[in-house]
Formats: C-alpha cells, structure tokens, sequence
C-alpha cells in the first residue's frame, strides 16, 4: 500500500479539484474539507513511511525508467510534502470563511487550490525533467487564475504579466529538457547524471537553460518583476499559498537538479554566481519591502528577499548549507502563509491595508497583529524560531567553507528584515493612539483567525523541532 | 527537389516570423502568424513527424488561429490601432534581438554536437509496442508509457480553461449584433455540408490514433473546430451560465484517464497499469473521453462562455 501513496497523493486531490469544478457551489464545504482531512493524513503516513524505511519508489503504469516515469519520496521531498500539507491545511481552514459557498467565485477557488495540491505534490515526487515541466506548468496554471479572483478586473494586468513569465520560464526550461534528452536519451533525474556530467557546451547549455527557465519561474531578481502586484493583488487566503508554495516549488526544484541530473557540471563559479544573485535578491527586496505603503506590498517585497536566501545554498554546497536552505524554505513558507493570512484579517476588518491608516488596529485585531508578530520574528531570524534555525545553519555553513561575505550577507539580510517587520508593527502599535481606525467589515471569526495563529506558533515551535526534521531530510545527495 | 522544397520552406518561415513581429496592423499579424503555423505543420511533415504536423495544423494554426481572430473582433477600432503602435522601448528591442540570436546560435551549436543517441528511451519505447497494447509509438507513449503525463496535461486543458473565463468575465465586450447574425445564405449552407464532414474526420483522427498518426488531442481539436463552425453558422450559442451536462463533458476525460489508472492499482500493482488483455479497448475508451472533453474545453475558450446552448436556426 506504502508504494501507491505517492500516486494517491497526486491524484486525489487532483480529482477533488476536478470533482469540485463539477459539483460547483453544491461541493462546498464537504468535498474540501474531506479533501483536505485526506490528503494531510495522507502525507503524513508517507512521512511516518519514509522516516522508518527510507525513499518510496513508485514506477507509473509498471514501466522503469528510463521508459516511464518514476515518483520519488525521499528527504526532500517530503519535507516539501510537510510544508505543502501543513500550509494547506490551514489555508483551507481559513478559506471556508473567506471563500464560504456564497462568497462570488469560491467554486473556482476551491477546484483551482485542490488542483494546485495536487500539482504541488506532483512536482515535489517526480523523479523525471520532462514530468517535472509538466507539473511545473500544472503549478502555474493553477496559481495564475487564483490571482484574478480578487475581483472583476482589479488584478488582469498583474495576472497576464505573470502568464507571460510563466509562460517564458516554461519554454526557456523545456528547451534545457530536449537538450538532456539529446545528450542523455532519458529524461529520469538520476539516470541522466552521468551522461549529462561530460558532455560538454551542449550541457553547459542545457543546464544554463533549465537554471534560467526555473528562476523566472521562482522569480528571483531580476525576473521579479511580477510577483509582487501579482502577489500582492490575489485574495490572502491565494497570496498564502501562492508566496508560501508555488514560488517555493521552483526554488526546491533548483536544489533537486542542482544536487542530482546537474551534479557533474556543478561548478564552483556557477555557484558562486547563483549566491551573488541570491544576495542581490535579499537586499533588493528588503529595501524595496522597507519602502512600500501597502501591507500586502511589504509581504510580497519580503517573499523576493526571502527566497534568495535559499540561493546561498549553491555557492557553499555543503551539508549545513543543504539543511539551512531546505529548513530555510520550510519556515519561510509557514510564516509567510501566517502572515498574509493576518494581513487579509486586516483588509476585510478595515477594508483597505494603507500602513498609514492602520494604527489603532491593534485592539480589534489583537490576535491577528500577535500572529503577523510571530510571523515577523520567524522572518527577522530571532530565536526561538524556524527562520533562525535556518539562518543559524546557513551562517555555520559559511563559516565551515570560510566563504566569510555570506556571513556580511546574511547579518545585512537579517537587520533589513527586521527594519521592515518592524516598521509594519510601528504603524499598527506603536502610533497607536486608540481605537481610531474607521473598519468597514466586521471582527474577523475564529475560522480566520486561528489558522493565521497557529501557522506563527508552527513558524516559532520550527525553532525547537529541527532535529527531527533535519534526520528526515537526510545529507545532501 | 526535396531539398530546395526545404531551403524555400526555411526562409519562408524566417520572412515570415520577421513579418509577424515587425508588422504593425494586429489582423496582419494574425494572418501570418497562422501562416507559420501551417508551414511550420509542413516542416514537421518533412522532418517526418506526422503527429506533431497534425497537431501544429489543427491547434496551432487552426484554432489558436480562431482564437486570436476572435480577440481581434472583440477590440474596438482604437484598441486595434494602439496595440499595432505600442512598441517596446529600444533597449529592450535590442536585448531581445540580441538575446533571441544568441539563444538560436548556442542551440545551433548545441544540436549540432549531438549523435542522436541509440539505446535511449525512444529506441527501448519502438521494442517494447507489442507490450503497449498499439502499434503506434507516439500513442504508445502518450498513453502507456508516460500515460501520466498526458493525464497531467488535462489537468491544465482544465485550469487554463478555468482561468480563461475568469479573465473574460473582467472583460465588458458583448458580441455586437452584426457579429453574430448570419446575413449571407451561404454560410449556412457550408455549414450544413462541412460540419459532419468535420466531425467525421475529427472522429476517425481520434480512432486512428490507435495505428498510425492521430489522436485525443489532434482529433479533439477537429472536433473543435467542427463546434466553432457550428458558432459561426448560427447553429450554436455561447451562454454565460454552465449546464451540469458541459461540466461533466469537460471533466469526463479526466475522470475516465484517472479512474482507469486508480482501480486497477489493486489488479496491477502500479498507477496506470493496464491488463495486458484489455490494453486496446481501455485505450480506445480513454482516447475517446479524453478527445471529447479537449474539444468541448477548446470551444468554451473560443466562445468564451461556461455553456453552449442550440441556436434557433
């Protein structure tokens, strides 16, 4: 049974989403809520199944690779499932408040999240390039529509231009899949290693292709330039998943090839260029976080930085930086997921999220702004929490490879986020001078504000429960 | 002969891709880019690729081609001359340029080095087709060998589509009366004789598939286009609301592809493995809900409603 709960994991939510678009208004809130109960309790049987017994292979319709197609849970890969699942679940909860049976368009919410489950985990198990642009595409084309229910015209531009990206990064990182194919014959990751590991400018090329396809995707700088309208513009409970999960998915995917079909032509410059890049993302979207006026805006800046983060894995290549960047991701996307989870609290309580106009929020918000606070350390990398865990894993790295400018990095990085964390909480507390804040909505229900809650405790309780994690994982490959 | 058939073939594309970024009337645009989508279903023919000629002629020349005419006709007169004239700013025209040329030389280069690989996957998928349950590699690969992945695929037929009317319910146009009314008695004529004559052969395309160059998804976009001149001809309408009966239409491949590949887990020990007994009739099966639920999706984006509803005339 253990061997098809890869295959069931894809597919049952892929068909919940399916079934969902089908059954319309009529689905909610049974069909989600089973989904969701379903499929977390299934991850976490993989988890337990792997933790025990090390990597499930599934071989679909029977065929070994190179002819067909193989699912892969390893380390990795289920940690991504943790995060995909963890996240989910409470971004579910919160949605059957924001996205109820009644609210415009929470039919197409439901069947397009589900499907994005489903998506999700199709990427984090595959163990082929072809399937894995496939999936990748699935994430996109799933995560793309959610922004466009913000509302009847609100977010087209930001949508389309992200369809172009999108769009671009997928045929960029096709291209680098028919070269391999050419080198290789196979499209199966490991399989394609060592041809790959010799082949020369075709190689180089291929890989220069999948690399580049898979950082617009990710948008990493300077391809940013769609997240953060795009980001900042979906409905909270989408900007949750989209900033915790499917920019994240693309970064998971740089590691998995970086570490497996790419290892052999890994080299040392091309490392060190992915981390001046990654360093260049955390500065440029801190400052850039540091200035906007919008709430949602900060959070989206903050994703650009956070991400690059995950980049200085590359450069040092060793096992602290292998467990820092995947831990990294880990309590990224928990505490972002809380954090525009709380900002959306905010808008439908206030209506807009104007940092100006926020203060006074923090007496009929108290629950939420404590949650966003949560969140913030986690971001900021204080202790006790996942994010200084992770940043802690990184600096250590840095240390151990006596490649000291990470450590400039890193510590910059960290005083940025706290500037902009800090200065979002200045206008919600500290100007504070009473309930002045006009709200055009009514006090956000438990349903929304206990989700938001628990992802900031899940982003703190990281900080003392890496040991297990960090053992599921397993070395770098 | 052949060869400068080629030679004509490859400068035309290039003439006509250079025309199809530079021209400035949008409809011109159109009309060469499906222009290149046909001779591009003749270069595939003559690399001998008959499927993927099928498919560039019927999806991306065909109905990509409809599809982009019909933006076209919901601009009105000052859209269609600002989206000619709206040009990107030098720099990045140069760095497109640029970056285009560099990226075809290294791929050139690239290519060029590779000695087409015996003993790899493609070769291993020719040797094992009396295991695929088809004669034909390409529908062997599509659905046996990576049947996942054309599975996958659905999934984003449906999303897209999904999206597409989220995108379009932003959108104020209405069909303007004169677009939608019939005021030659020709059309419906040639409606009436090409419409089964496409059906049919949307029909057969899919059968085919089983034996030689064919398929759900090259048969499913004949299929379409039989839909979409039945729209021209007055015979179909588009309506906003969604019947039980579409969306059950649009999800049938899916569920079918998936419920195949799921109760036989049991049975077959893996995702998507077939008895060897009944590999061609569960293909045909499939072959035919996936086709019907691709041609019903690319209808609805071209119409751009959740339904479709029987015209009076």
């Amino acid at each position: 049974m253990t061997e098809a709960l890869p295959a069931l994991l894809v597919f049952i939510p892929f068909l919940a989403g399916v079934l969902q678009f089908v059954t319309d208004r009529r689905g909610i809130p049974l069909l989600p809520v089973v989904t969701t109960v379903i499929t977390a309790a299934l991850t976490g049987w993989l988890i337990a199944d792997v933790a025990a017994h090390g990597p499930v292979e599934h071989f679909l319709g029977g065929w070994e690779p190179p002819l067909g197609i193989r699912l892969h849970a390893d380390g990795l890969a289920v940690v991504m499932l943790l995060l995909t699942a963890i996240t989910g679940t409470m971004v579910s909860v919160y949605a059957l408040a924001s996205h109820g049976r009644h609210v415009p368009g929470a039919s197409h919410f439901w069947a397009l999240w589900l499907l994005l489950w489903g998506s999700l985990n199709a990427l984090f198990l595959s163990g082929d390039l072809f399937n894995i642009y496939v999936t990748l595409e699935m994430v996109s084309l799933a995560a793309i529509p959610l922004v466009l229910l913000a509302g009847a015209g609100k977010t087209t531009d930001a949508t389309l231009r992200y369809l172009l990206y999108a769009l671009f990064g997928s045929l960029v990182y096709l291209a680098g899949v028919a070269l391999v194919y050419g080198i290789a014959g196979t499209l199966d990751l490991s399989l394609a290693a060592d041809p790959l590991a010799d082949s020369g400018f075709a190689g180089a090329l291929a890989a220069s292709c999948l690399v580049l396809g898979i950082m617009i995707k990710a948008a990493i700088v300077p391809f940013h330039v769609w997240l953060p309208a795009a980001h900042g513009g979906a409905p909270a409970a989408a900007s949750a998943l989209l900033s915790a999960l499917v920019v994240k998915a693309a970064v998971y995917l740089l590691l998995r090839l970086w570490t497996d079909p790419l290892a052999g032509l890994a080299s040392a410059p091309a490392g060190q260029f992915l981390g001046a890049v990654g360093a260049a993302a955390i500065v440029y979207g801190s400052v850039r976080a540091f200035l906007q006026e919008r709430l949602k805006l900060v959070i989206a800046y903050s994703t650009i930085a956070q991400l690059g983060y995950m980049l200085l894995f590359f450069p040092m290549a060793v096992t602290l930086a292998w467990e820092g960047a995947v831990y990294h991701g880990l309590a990224h996307g928990i505490a972002k997921a809380a954090l525009f989870l709380a900002a959306g609290n905010v808008i439908a309580y206030v209506g807009h999220d104007r940092l100006r106009e926020l203060s006074g929020l923090d007496r009929p918000l108290a629950i939420s702004l404590f949650a966003f606070a949560l969140a913030g350390v986690s971001i900021m990398g204080l202790p006790p929490s996942g994010g200084f865990i992770a940043k802690w894993l990184l600096l250590r790295a840095a240390a151990e490879t006596g490649q000291w400018w990470w450590l400039v990095v890193l510590t910059v990085g960290g005083l940025l986020s706290a500037a902009y964390m800090f200065r979002v909480l200045r206008f919600a507390f500290l100007r504070s001078a009473g309930a002045t804040v006009d709200h055009q909505g009514p006090r956000p229900g438990p349903l929304r504000v206990w989700p938001t809650m628990a992802l900031a405790l899940l982003a703190i309780a990281l900080g003392v429960t890496a040991a297990p994690i960090l053992a599921l994982l397993g070395g770098m490959p | 002969m052949m060869a400068l058939f080629d030679v004509v073939l490859v400068f035309t594309l290039v003439l006509l891709a250079w025309r199809c970024v530079t021209v400035t009337d949008v409809f011109r645009a159109i009309v060469v880019f499906i222009v290149i989508g046909l001779l591009l279903g003749l270069a595939w023919a003559r690399l001998e690729a008959p499927d993927l000629a099928l498919a560039e002629t019927a999806i991306g020349a065909g109905l990509l081609g409809v599809l982009l005419l019909g933006t076209w006709r919901a601009l009105d007169a000052g859209e269609r001359h600002a989206c000619g004239h709206h040009r990107a700013p030098v720099p990045a025209r140069w760095l497109a340029g640029i970056g285009s040329a560099g990226f075809g030389l290294a791929m050139l280069v690239a290519l060029t080095s590779l000695d087409g690989h015996p003993g790899g996957a493609g070769e291993l998928a020719l040797n094992n087709l009396d295991a695929a349950g088809t004669e034909q590699p390409v529908t062997a690969v599509l659905l046996n060998f990576r049947s996942y992945d054309t599975l996958l695929e659905m999934g984003v037929v449906l999303m897209a589509l999904i999206g597409a009317l989220l995108c379009r319910a932003a959108l104020t146009y209405q069909p303007r009366a004169e677009d939608v009314t019939v005021d030659t008695p020709l059309v419906p004529v040639l409606v009436t004789a090409f419409a089964p004559a496409v059906l049919l052969m949307g029909v057969y395309l899919v059968w085919a598939g089983t034996h030689s160059p064919g398929g759900a998804f090259q048969g499913g976009a004949t299929l379409a286009g039989a839909g979409v001149l039945l729209v021209l001809g007055g015979r179909l309408h588009g309506v906003p609301h969604t019947a039980l009966i579409t969306r059950a239409l649009l999800i049938l491949g899916t569920v079918v592809f998936t419920a195949a590949g799921l109760l036989l887990i049991p049975l077959e020990g893996a995702f998507m493995a077939y008895p060897a007994d009944f590999i061609y009739p569960i293909m045909l099966v499939i072959e035919y809900s996936l086709a019907l639920s691709i041609a019903l999706s690319l209808l609805l984006l071209f119409t751009g409603t959740h339904g479709l509803r029987r015209g009076e005339s």
